[in-house]
């Protein structure tokens, strides 16, 4: 959070689980970690941008 | 006829050998032959003028001869002369007495002079040894008073040396102090010049100054008009006594306005009273805003409240369940960005089973970080973890040890 002046309110984890909906899986699980940015829609849209990285 | 001549060349005979009798009774009563006397010696450095035969004297008083003066063996030695003294004179011959020589006179003959001891010491022993003391001699003090006037001559030089020196420097002194009035001369004469051309342009303004002062006296000029002219004055008077009645309006004005503002500055007054209730405003404002912040907290832990403390960037995930979470994915209020990392490129688990950051995950999180760093920082930012291994109780928790290592390892990297 120092590296990137994140604001420690405004940061937070969730151990969700196997399930994972829009995982670049395909078949709806996951097995690692999702960065989950909830942005203006204004700046991005509604679409959600996805961003997989391997 | 022969008895007559006989008789007389034997009364010559014994006339003569009387008066050889008399005479050389004369002579040893003279050098006191016939008379008692003891021996002493003393010893002298220098014994000049002193032979066998020199007088003895015991505080000026003729008391024998010297009768031998035996010479020192070595150089640096004393002489010792021996001196016969009268026995009359024995009791005055102490062994603290000194023997001097001395002279008659700056010229006169040498002698011994014999100072009288001291009735504490006793008598000297016959042939007994007194203290000597050597002669001053003339030529001594001659050569001293010789020496002594060469000093003297010698100073006497330098003193006309430094008096001679000293009066070259003061007339030095005075062709310079002449040279300084003769200056100061020129100075004076200067000042008494411009002195002189001050005091005529002062006598001319004086002369001026007369003038305007007739002038003003004759009622010429506004000044003139205004000591002479009666009207004027009445009217000035007039004025004056105008402006001294509003000056007094102006006076009681003023009082008014003190009384006014001393009325405020009283402890019972209404701007005192006044403060004091602001004062309390202020308290109570300080104390209600406390109260609003700790049931703002309050309201932002509420269910019920979240969404709207969540619109303005407050939440609290531990109070979420993950249907909850799901369900605020699913919000059309919100478009969440999300980035995926996969399990083997961020984690490897050691010999002890434990899990730990593998090497190039904190650079792929920096990567995948940096794709974020293009939004507002005020953007909430929720980091998921998943797993798929085991049942559901282990997947959940093997999602909880994934996020806390993750977030152990980055909070330690330097910032």
């Amino acid at each position: 959070m120092r590296t990137f002046r994140r604001a420690a309110e405004l940061t937070g984890t969730m151990p969700i689980g196997p399930e994972a909906e829009d995982s670049p899986s395909g078949d709806g699980r996951w097995d690692g970690v999702a960065l989950t940015l909830f942005a203006d829609p204004a700046l991005i849209g509604r679409d959600p941008a996805v961003a997989a990285v391997p | 006829m022969g008895s007559p001549r006989l008789a007389l060349v034997g009364a010559f005979v014994v006339g003569g050998l009387l008066l050889f009798a008399v005479g050389l009774f004369m002579i040893g009563d003279r050098r006191q032959l016939f008379t008692e006397h003891f021996f002493v010696v003393a010893d002298f450095g220098n014994v000049t003028g002193v032979q066998v035969g020199t007088d003895v004297r015991l505080s000026g008083l003729p008391a024998g001869e010297v009768t031998d003066i035996v010479i020192p063996p070595a150089p640096g030695g004393r002489f010792q002369v021996q001196m016969r003294v009268r026995e009359d004179l024995h009791s005055l011959v102490r062994t603290d007495s000194v023997a001097a020589v001395l002279t008659d006179g700056l010229l006169g003959s040498a002698f011994i002079q014999i100072r009288a001891g001291t009735e504490s010491a006793p008598e000297v022993a016959d042939g007994g040894t007194l203290a000597g003391a050597d002669a001053v001699q003339v030529a001594d003090l001659i050569e001293e008073g010789r020496e002594t006037f060469r000093l003297v001559a010698d100073e006497f030089v330098g003193l006309r040396q430094e008096m001679a020196e000293t009066f070259s420097g003061l007339g030095e002194t005075v062709e310079t102090t002449t040279l300084l009035i003769n200056d100061v001369g020129n100075d004076v004469r200067e000042v008494t010049t411009v002195s002189a051309l001050f005091m005529d342009a002062a006598r001319g303004v004086m002369e001026d100054t007369r003038g305007i002062v007739q002038g003003v006296a004759n009622g010429e000029g506004t000044a003139g008009k205004l000591l002479t002219d009666d009207a004027l004055y009445t009217h000035m008077t007039g004025m004056a006594s105008e402006v001294e009645a509003t000056m007094q309006a102006v006076r009681g004005s003023a009082e008014q306005f003190e009384q006014i503002v001393g009325g405020l500055h009283g402890p019972e007054s209404a701007a005192q009273r006044l403060l004091v209730d602001a004062g309390d405003v202020v308290t109570y404002a300080r104390d209600a805003m406390a109260d609003l912040a700790e049931n703002t907290e309050a309201m932002k832990r509420n269910w019920l409240l979240r969404g709207f403390f969540s619109d303005r960037g407050f939440y609290n995930l531990d109070e979420m369940t993950v249907e909850e979470y799901r369900v605020l994915l699913r919000d059309e209020r919100y478009t969440p960005l999300r980035i995926w990392l996969r399990a083997d490129v961020l984690f490897e688990t050691d010999e002890n089973g434990g899990v730990t950051l593998a090497d190039g995950a904190e650079e792929r999180i920096e990567e995948a970080m940096g794709e974020l760093l293009q939004y507002p920082r005020n953007s909430p930012l929720v980091v998921e973890g998943y797993a798929t291994a085991g049942g559901p109780g282990q997947q959940f928790i093997s999602a909880e040890p994934s996020r806390t290592t993750w977030c152990a390892r980055s909070a330690a990297r330097p910032s």
